[in-house]
């Protein structure tokens, strides 16, 4: 009897230890809810990192190491066909298309250089575009799209001594077959930019801890909602505070890497959060890629495991935050804690939960899809036809 | 979280044999018997002091799921996984037992998720000893730590089933056990989340007789 203290004091421990907050989907109940997302996986995918994906009429692109191809009535993904590349194991670095074609970043799997930029009307046969005549040793970086103009960034490391004390960063539009300035030549004040948006007058980019507005081929820096308080440099780095932009209507969502969530035209902005996980010591989100589905008005925003500097290394991830727009958004708008839009509290905790999400793409048309690109977990969809969402599959 | 799970189960299978032990070793009173005859005396398998540390591994196969709120079974969407456990067994008497168990389960979901699950119970138990052979069913109370992802949950636990021991020597045994949880799982903030777990376990375990 005298032991009975004991036994409650053990009890107590672990309950006070091991207790911690409650999740949206339970544990058993999760389990006993699944269902099988994994069965049109393609092997091979399961671990990957896409890097991004492009629609080009009745087919889907990704970026996984090689340009892969998948038909949006097909199961799995295979290898695109490289008619017209330089080599046929050919990197897919970056990707993008606008309404009749795509157009990718190529580069060399052994070596890293890049080829440059080729583009297809029909996925199966590639044309190269000529490099920018003023390309000398920048490297191409990334290619961006929005309103049907495609754009290229480059970068080019400024040499103090024997060490690497800043980057310049350039930024070309593709006009017809030759690559234009669009007035970021040469910059060392921003990021790379990495995100572009078209609210049906001007262009925004998000570049760092910058961010860029105007017309084509007249970009400049203009007043963010969370900018840079001074340049970064190689000596003095800043961590980026955008993670993307997207256009919602007439304005521009950005979500930040620091948790928050800014909507505005750039006179004002109105912001959300910091969101933070449900974790009974919360930290903050680093944003990534937002993608605005404006038929069922929910936007989605991944949240990315990635460091944000030397100094902060351990930054959390839980899939993606889904936001209903039904209303507009709102100062303080708070992500749907059970997903309930696009699927339930279940099939998002057997899919994207606990995982980093570096992008989320949205495609409409037929069908409304959306792709969450993960950090080491694959590609991931979700599909909405003319009846309900399909949940998170694996792909 | 993981770390502090793993201290907690530490813990509790040190703190469990003492318990039980100790509990064993409480005065009880004298039984009156009569003097057998000279040349002879009966002695039992067991006696009152006995102790049994057994180690198990094992499988633990998850049975299914009710759901309260839709009064329904639910499959287990999961399948059979590894099982360890280590128990103390104490003898109250020559055939009456009190043992304290601390369990470990890893099951995969169907879509790969990794459930752990950690029984912790008390059991009281009764020993047929057949020659080298004991049968020991038992039945006790506890908690059960659980784990999928991110979340934990400690629940109670019912945990009910049996031993069946060959003594090899006069200080070891090979024993199979099969047991069953059954695992109540309240949640208070979304209750549509409550559900009762049902798993079992079947090992092949040393015993130490101490």
């Amino acid at each position: 009897m005298k032991y009975i203290h004991s036994i409650i004091a053990i009890i107590f421990c672990t309950i006070v230890l091991v207790s911690c907050p409650e999740g949206p989907a339970g544990i058993f109940s999760s389990v006993s809810n699944e269902k099988e997302i994994m069965k049109n996986k393609t092997k091979g995918l399961e671990d990957s990192s896409p890097s991004f994906v492009a629609q080009l009429g009745n087919n889907y692109f990704a970026g996984i190491g090689r340009l892969w191809i998948k038909s949006n009535t097909g199961t799995t993904w295979n290898l695109a066909s490289t008619s017209g590349l330089p080599e046929s194991g050919a990197y897919a670095a970056s990707g993008v298309n606008t309404s009749a074609e795509i157009y990718v970043l190529f580069q060399n799997a052994s070596t890293g250089n890049y080829y440059g930029v080729y583009k297809s009307t029909d996925g199966s046969n590639w044309t190269g575009i000529p490099n920018p005549d003023d390309l000398g040793n920048k490297k191409m970086r990334k290619i961006l799209a929005a309103n049907d103009i495609v754009f290229l960034v480059c970068e080019e490391p400024v040499i103090s001594g024997s060490s690497i004390s800043d980057s310049k960063y350039s930024v070309y539009y593709l006009d017809g077959t030759a690559w234009k300035t669009t007035g970021i030549k040469d910059n060392t004040d921003i990021g790379m930019p990495n995100s572009l948006a078209h609210d049906g007058t001007n262009f925004w980019v998000t570049a760092g801890g910058i961010i860029l507005k105007g017309g084509k081929d007249s970009l400049a820096k203009v007043a963010g909602p969370d900018d840079w308080t001074t340049s970064s440099t190689a000596s003095s780095p800043q961590p980026p505070r955008y993670g993307g932009i997207c256009a919602i209507d007439t304005k521009v969502l950005i979500t930040g890497r620091f948790g928050k969530i800014f909507y505005g035209d750039g006179s004002s902005w109105t912001s959300s959060g910091p969101h933070t996980n449900n974790d009974s010591k919360p930290l903050t989100y680093s944003l990534s890629l937002p993608a605005y589905d404006s038929t069922n008005k929910i936007l989605f925003v991944g949240t990315s495991e990635k460091p944000l500097s030397v100094n902060i290394k351990k930054v959390p991830s839980d899939g993606y935050l889904e936001f209903d727009l039904t209303n507009g958004f709102t100062a303080n708008h708070k992500p749907l804690l059970r997903h309930e839009k696009t699927s339930d509290a279940y099939n998002f905790a057997s899919s994207l939960s606990g995982k980093s999400v570096t992008a989320m793409y949205v495609f409409a048309g037929s069908q409304t899809k959306v792709f969450a690109l993960s950090s080491g977990s694959g590609l991931w969809s979700n599909t909405k036809g003319s009846g309900s969402w399909s949940g998170w599959y694996k792909e | 979280m993981r770390k502090i799970l793993f201290l907690i189960v530490l813990l509790c299978a040190f703190v469990m044999p003492t318990i039980a032990d100790d509990a064993v070793k409480s005065e009880n009173p004298s039984i009156q018997t009569a003097e057998p005859a000279v040349g002879t005396k009966v002695f039992n398998t067991f006696e009152k002091g006995d102790g049994i540390l057994t180690l198990a591994l094992g499988a633990a196969y998850p049975l299914g799921f009710s759901d309260p709120y839709a009064k329904q079974g639910k499959r287990p969407n999961s399948y059979p996984g590894f099982s360890f456990s280590i128990f103390y067994t104490g003898f109250l008497t020559s055939h009456w037992t009190l043992s304290g168990d601390v369990s470990g389960s890893f099951i995969n979901t169907i879509n790969g998720e990794r459930l752990f699950l950690a029984p912790i119970s008390i059991r009281a138990g009764y020993a047929f000893t057949i020659q080298q052979f004991t049968i020991m069913p038992s039945a006790g109370l506890g908690l059960a730590v659980s784990s999928l992802g991110e979340y934990n949950h400690v629940d109670m636990l019912m945990r009910f089933g049996g031993s069946f021991m060959w003594k090899a020597s006069h200080d070891m045994s090979y024993d199979f056990n099969l047991f069953f949880n059954i695992i109540p799982q309240i949640f208070t903030k979304y209750p549509e989340n409550t559900r009762v777990g049902f798993f079992a376990e079947t090992t092949i375990a040393l015993s130490y007789y101490l």
